[in-house]
């Protein structure tokens, strides 16, 4: 909740920050109509002009409870993440996605410094300590993103008019969605997009003990369905 | 004796025996060799499952395996390196730490990015990434290059899905042991994509019988055969689904059950064979319990058959008891009858004493030595005295007759009765003429018939035994004894003891008889002529005829015996008509030869009774073409008195048709001179006994002469037989007999020879006669 609370403080931060600009709301629902959250909205300006760089924030991705939180954060291109570990237990986070390639082993009340992710793309984030552990950092190229809550719905502000590239992504998509166009007028307009996705739990940490790890990997075999 | 009690009862016992026998262990085999079988694939179905347990376990294992050495770290970063490198020495490295034969990596999306195994076709790509799809507990077997491995697939996750990495482990013999380890079945892997390839723990003969039964393993996969392999149950299970190239065919062995089998078998053959020794035994026992008394039994009988007197059986079952008692019973009636049958057979009915067959063996047996005598007793006319007391007491007189006979003293040492009223006694010592005279004495005593006293008179034939016979001569004893009593008879003796020869006279007169119709048919009897000399004019114009028999044996037989013996056994009819047509044939002769002549035959009593006779002689000289006076018949005295009327009648006849008749033998019989005046005769020949000394004996002169008177004076010619002198011719012509017949002037003579005698005879009186009338 007080992650939820902070994130909407942020957007609404983002959306007062530019008033003469267009804001998009996007509602995606799975092909069942039920609201998905965790997807990444992302818009490209079709005509090619210069983009401003987003304002550097802090991002975080907190290893709390023995899971990564949260599930998927979205980062514009150059963010640096922080990997806090809350737990006392150790993690020992990687990725060997294309995008960023990193491994930070973490101690229990000791801090790294935060990992720059220079490369759009998608970085699959694990815990080498803790299979179960699964997150995603999407590193949008364009400055103009969000990821659902969890009604399915977020809010892209600050938006100038024109035409945009919609580019969607989820972590349970069955394929990846073909971008559509959305025109953005002054006022603000909003969007509804169906995603096919696999719908699954969100990686949780099992109750801790022997025998754990069997119950992980099963997890993770149908994650990767 | 294979139709004996014993062996039916043995055979009926084994039959059934065997029949019980087999039908168990035909039930029993069946069955079992059923349930065996049920057993065997029953283990097989088990064993079977098991394997297939034990490969989706080891599949499992092997995918346990691998998912750790997937998730290990070092290997996700070696793989996300994407290194080609790198990447094949990791997965050289972690194959081999879980003994892996090969080792692929594909890509989330199924693309190969290394392999292990060189010659990995885009099928095998493909099949191998669609074990991804479902990896829980299926397993499949690939081929890749002849080579059958069972593989295993983990995603590698970093952590989201960045490889598939796939481990292969060969179905090698190792794993087949190990299956057969398990299972305790034996196993084999075939891999026929492009050429058979079999891994097996079979022996290897065994191997290629699996390899030749491929086609109709693959038609039945998963159904039970016992064909496929000798020995073995097989199934086959189909481990690849998709190309049906790999094969696991599952052997179980039908040893240990026909181990059982065998044994079982062999154990219903050892009680089938004991049992039936049993059963053979107990039959044999059983059979002779009743075998051993009927073969008792049937040596019983034989003895009782043999006339033996065997001991009584005892102790046999009560049936055959019972049998064996009542052969002892009818042993008993068989000896009583054949007591009487003896007795019967050697005694007579009616007095009790020996018969014939007897007498004759009892005199066998007496006659060691040959000493006493035998007397042949018989009653004098018993017929006549059957006729008179009629039968029944002519028996009673006969066992009175028998019981005095062994009643009186001296005792005979054998008593029989032949036959009739003939007795045969046997006296030893022998008896003295004047013990037998009191014998008979005793003998002849009235005897006691129905209150009247019979007397019998007996005649007795004496045989002396000497050493002359010995005991074989029991037949000849008897026939002397007979021709003794027949001596008797004749002679009207009371005693006539036989003498030697005797028996000789008896047989010569028995071959007579015999040898008659013999000589007739053969031509030994001949006749001879005796000329019939008529001395009033010294001329011969008749003969007698006599007949001549020369026997081969006995040589001349005196017409007056083998006429006497024929008359006697009633052949003198058989002679008469002989001499008869033989006379006639040689009258023909003679007339043909212009002799005249009367000739004279003799007939017997017998001929004189028969009234078809003269017609007969009529009849065959008008066949002959002869006068009726040529013939002329003799008849003696005798003959005549037997029968004297028939007789007379038939002599009536013979004068009727013109046949001269003679009374011959004149003044021998007994008969009347009344009869002469009776008889229709025309000639008298006075006998030769009074003739022949007539010249000498004044009585034999006186008689002739009286007879000669007589005849004339019946107006009958006289004729003289037996003049034997010339003085009898003068004396005979001068008493004026007629005919003079005798060896004067000639012995009787073969018809040749009196012919020639005849002729001269005649021509010299003629001549004389003629001179003396000159003179």
């Amino acid at each position: 909740m007080t992650r939820l609370t902070y994130c909407l403080l942020c957007l609404s931060y983002l959306v007062c920050s530019s008033l003469n600009a267009a804001s998009l709301t996007v509602t995606i629902t799975d092909t069942q109509g039920i609201a998905l959250g965790d997807a990444v909205v992302e818009l490209t300006p079709i005509k090619a002009t210069e983009l401003p760089p987003k304002a550097p924030q802090h991002y975080e991705m907190r290893q709390q409870n023995r899971i990564f939180s949260p599930f998927v954060l979205a980062v514009p291109q150059g963010a640096k993440v922080d990997f806090p570990n809350l737990d006392r237990t150790r993690h020992h986070v990687y990725s060997f996605s294309e995008a960023k390639q990193f491994e930070l082993k973490l101690y229990v009340g000791k801090t790294e410094s935060p990992i720059l992710f220079d490369q759009p793309g998608l970085v699959a984030i694990g815990c080498n300590i803790h299979d179960y552990m699964q997150a995603f950092i999407y590193v949008a190229k364009s400055p103009y993103f969000a990821s659902t809550d969890d009604k399915g719905v977020t809010h892209i502000t600050d938006l100038p008019t024109g035409e945009y590239t919609v580019e969607l992504w989820h972590p349970w998509q069955n394929t990846q969605a073909t971008p559509t166009t959305v025109t953005i007028n002054e006022s603000s307009s909003s969007v509804a997009i169906t995603l096919d996705v696999d719908r699954q739990d969100k990686p949780s940490s099992p109750p801790s003990g022997f025998g754990a790890n069997f119950n992980a990997s099963s997890h993770v075999g149908q994650h990767a369905k | 004796m294979p139709n004996s009690f014993r062996s039916r009862l043995i055979i009926a016992f084994l039959l059934i025996l065997t029949l019980m026998q087999l039908t168990t262990a035909l039930f029993v085999l069946t069955a079992t060799q059923r349930d065996y079988r049920q057993q065997q694939t029953q283990n097989l179905n088990i064993g079977s499952n098991i394997f297939v347990e034990m490969l989706s376990n080891r599949s499992e294992q092997l995918s346990q395996s691998l998912s750790l050495l997937s998730a290990d770290f070092g290997f996700k970063r070696a793989v996300a390196t994407g290194e080609q490198d790198t990447i094949s020495s990791v997965l050289a490295n972690h194959g081999r730490r879980i003994n892996a034969n090969a080792v692929i990596l594909l890509s989330p999306k199924g693309k190969l990015l290394s392999s292990s195994l060189p010659g990995l076709t885009p099928e095998n790509i493909d099949e191998l990434f669609a074990l991804t799809k479902n990896r829980s507990t299926s397993f499949d077997i690939f081929n890749v290059d002849h080579n059958s491995y069972q593989f295993v697939l983990q995603p590698v996750k970093a952590p989201t899905l960045i490889a598939w990495v796939g481990m292969g482990f060969t179905m090698d013999k190792v794993v087949a042991n190990q299956a057969k380890t398990i299972t305790g079945i034996d196993i084999s892997f075939i891999n026929q994509s492009g050429r058979v390839d079999i891994v097996s723990t079979l022996p290897e003969s065994l191997q290629q019988q699996v390899l030749a039964n491929m086609t109709q393993i693959m038609q039945n996969a998963d159904a039970v055969s016992d064909t496929i392999v000798n020995e073995y149950l097989s199934t086959a299970i189909a481990l690849d689904k998709n190309s049906g190239h790999q094969w696991a065919v599952l052997h179980q062995s039908n040893e240990k059950w026909q181990q059982s089998y065998d044994a079982l078998r062999n154990n219903m053959l050892v009680i089938f064979a004991i049992t039936c020794l049993l059963a053979f035994l107990i039959a044999a026992w059983f059979a002779g319990g009743l075998t051993r008394p009927i073969y008792a039994l049937v040596n019983y009988a034989r003895k009782v058959g043999q006339g033996e007197k065997p001991q009584p059986i005892i102790g046999a079952p009560a049936e055959l008891q019972v049998l064996a008692n009542t052969l002892s019973v009818m042993r008993e009636n068989i000896e009583a009858r054949e007591h009487d049958l003896v007795y019967q057979s050697q005694h007579d009915n009616l007095t009790g004493l020996y018969n014939r067959v007897a007498a004759k063996q009892q005199l066998g047996l007496l006659l060691k030595q040959m000493h006493g005598c035998i007397a042949m007793i018989d009653i004098k006319n018993f017929r006549h005295l059957n006729n008179i007391i009629g039968f029944a007491n002519a028996d009673n007189l006969l066992m009175l007759f028998a019981s005095r006979l062994e009643s009186l003293s001296p005792t005979a040492a054998l008593i029989s009765r032949l036959d009739g009223d003939s007795f045969l006694l046997l006296f030893q010592p022998g008896i003295s003429r004047e013990q037998l005279e009191l014998y008979l004495q005793q003998l002849t005593k009235p005897y006691d018939i129905e209150g009247s006293k019979i007397s019998v008179n007996v005649r007795v034939g004496l045989v002396e035994l000497s050493t002359d016979y010995d005991h074989n001569d029991i037949d000849k004893l008897i026939r002397h004894a007979e021709i003794a009593l027949n001596q008797a008879r004749i002679e009207s003796l009371a005693i006539a003891t036989y003498l030697q020869g005797e028996d000789e006279r008896y047989l010569r007169e028995l071959m007579i008889i015999r040898d008659l119709p013999i000589a007739i048919s053969q031509g030994q009897l001949h006749l001879v002529f005796q000329p019939k000399v008529d001395i009033h004019n010294n001329l011969c114009n008749s003969a007698e005829t006599l007949i001549r028999w020369l026997h081969p044996q006995l040589g001349f037989i005196p017409p007056d015996e083998f006429i006497r013996l024929a008359e006697n056994s009633g052949n003198i009819s058989m002679i008469s008509d002989w001499v008869l047509n033989a006379t006639v044939k040689q009258l023909a002769q003679w007339k043909a030869q212009g002799i005249e002549l009367k000739v004279a035959i003799n007939l017997s009593a017998h001929d004189l009774t028969n009234a078809q006779l003269p017609q007969d002689i009529k009849q065959l000289l008008a066949d002959h073409d002869l006068p009726i006076e040529a013939l002329s018949i003799e008849v003696t005295e005798g003959a005549v008195m037997k029968d004297a009327q028939t007789v007379i009648a038939v002599l009536q006849q013979f004068k009727g048709i013109g046949i001269a008749i003679a009374i011959d033998d004149f003044g021998t019989g007994h008969s009347s001179l009344a009869y002469l005046k009776l008889l229709p005769v025309n000639e008298v020949k006075i006998d030769r006994s009074f003739i022949k000394d007539i010249h000498t004996d004044a009585t034999d002169l006186m008689i002739v002469d009286t007879s000669i008177r007589l005849i004339k004076g019946l107006n009958l010619s006289v004729v003289a037989e037996g003049v034997e002198s010339t003085e009898g011719i003068d004396i005979l012509r001068r008493l004026d007999c007629d005919i003079v017949q005798g060896y004067v002037y000639s012995k009787p003579l073969k018809a040749d020879d009196f012919a020639i005698w005849f002729s001269q005879f005649n021509q010299v009186n003629l001549t004389a006669t003629l001179t003396d009338t000159v003179n």
